[in-house]
């Protein structure tokens, strides 16, 4: 497999933990993330199919957010650390081994991307 | 025709058996003895904890000759920033059914929560609301004549805002379900002053007479404030006839949400009348016209 083949699948991969996520929200009939992530790819989509930036700026932007979107995730767990008698508890018990490996994946499929974006 | 009062806690053999019971049933909610074999609970907080806690309380209800239902359900954060890191809201409300003696719509409904705060055994906040209301399922079988159908609900997630008790008030209002009164308990093991005196919040007028009533028979001090301050507070948003009586207010359990709300800390004389009153109240009402 080539290196532009690799590329490929992570970032078709890149969207599963988000599309795990919005499914475990739709079976609880909450309809924002899907929300969310469809404003996210009709933006992004948009961008590059109107020509206003390049596919693989769109590419970048998509790394962008994932990167942030993980780190974001590493700081609420702090966030909930340092004030965790607030905190409820469906949240706390939901930071486990399952939340660290998945934003490890997200954050490392952006770093994966971005760097690799010239084999594009 | 069997009054409940005369099935009730008329003697001290009747109130021993209530207090052994309610002693059982915090033992093992609060991790003193096993609730189930081999594993002890020190707290009702993870999702884990809680599911055991559910089956615990559905096998009690059925074992009074309840029928049980379990409310499985998933709901959003509580909002939309969270629901983008965080999974749905996942619980169990454990719903006990006893049916009245003559076919009504009507339904009298009697609540108390089941999880506790993070690292508290959660034996006032609320072993002791569901001791109470277990040991009034087994009186309620017993009563002969019942004008309304009574449910008794085991909520979930009370401490994370009242998650439980607001999914079950959605569902009975998509469902019209026609309720005659709701009563919530929660935290009622406390009395270190030994008067045995209660606070009620927000009643309803009609029920706030009943209580009063039979207060007087009981002898037992009551007092009434406002606002909502537990699973009462989504049924008053939807305007049900609704009173949660707890704890007297300057007799409060000073371990609240901490480590110490164990076991050792319930009084049980005071939840014993308390469940002896509170069944009189409940006899009155769902015998009143029955005659």
């Amino acid at each position: 497999m080539n290196k532009s083949k690799i590329n490929q699948s992570i970032l078709l991969l890149s969207f599963l933990p988000m599309l795990i996520h919005m499914t475990q929200h739709l079976r609880a009939k909450s309809y924002f993330p899907l929300f969310f992530l469809l404003v996210v790819v009709i933006v992004l989509s948009s961008l590059w199919f109107f020509k206003i930036v390049k596919g693989k700026k769109v590419v970048t932007i998509w790394c962008f957010f994932l990167v942030g979107y993980g780190l974001l995730r590493i700081a609420l767990v702090g966030l909930i650390f340092l004030a965790e008698s607030g905190v409820p508890s469906d949240i706390f018990y939901q930071i486990d081994n399952c939340y660290f490996v998945s934003t490890t994946l997200i954050i490392s499929a952006g770093i994966w991307l971005l760097i690799n974006k010239k084999g594009w | 025709m069997i009054s409940f009062s005369s099935i009730a806690f008329q003697n001290k053999d009747t109130v021993r058996s209530t207090i052994n019971y309610q002693k059982d049933v915090i033992a093992r909610l609060t991790g003193r003895k096993a609730i189930i074999k081999g594993c002890f609970l020190n707290q009702r907080a993870s999702h884990e904890e809680r599911s055991l806690a559910a089956n615990y309380l559905t096998k009690e209800l059925k074992n009074s000759g309840w029928t049980v239902e379990l409310q499985k359900y998933r709901t959003p954060q509580s909002n939309y920033f969270l629901d983008l890191f965080f999974r749905p809201n996942k619980g169990i409300n454990v719903i006990g059914k006893l049916l009245a003696s003559t076919p009504t719509t009507k339904y009298v409904i009697l609540g108390a929560h089941y999880d506790s705060e993070r690292n508290t055994p959660g034996a006032v906040d609320n072993a002791s609301g569901v001791a109470l209301c277990l040991a009034i399922a087994k009186k309620l079988q017993k009563l002969k004549q019942k004008k309304y159908n009574v449910l008794i609900i085991f909520f979930d997630q009370e401490e994370d805002d009242e998650v439980g008790s607001t999914v079950y008030v959605k569902r009975i209002q998509k469902e019209n379900v026609e309720v005659h009164s709701v009563h919530i308990f929660d935290l009622i093991g406390y009395d270190s002053d030994g008067d045995f005196a209660l606070t009620l919040q927000s009643p309803a007028l009609f029920l706030e007479k009943y209580y009063y009533d039979e207060a007087t028979l009981f002898n037992i001090p009551l007092k009434t404030i406002g606002g909502a301050g537990s699973d009462n507070k989504p049924f008053l948003k939807a305007d049900y006839a609704t009173v949660h009586p707890f704890e007297e207010l300057d007799d409060r359990t000073p371990y609240y949400h901490s480590p110490q709300d164990t076991y050792e800390t319930v009084n049980f004389a005071f939840l014993a009348k308390t469940t002896e009153y509170v069944g009189s109240v409940l006899g009155k009402i769902l015998e009143d016209n029955c005659k």
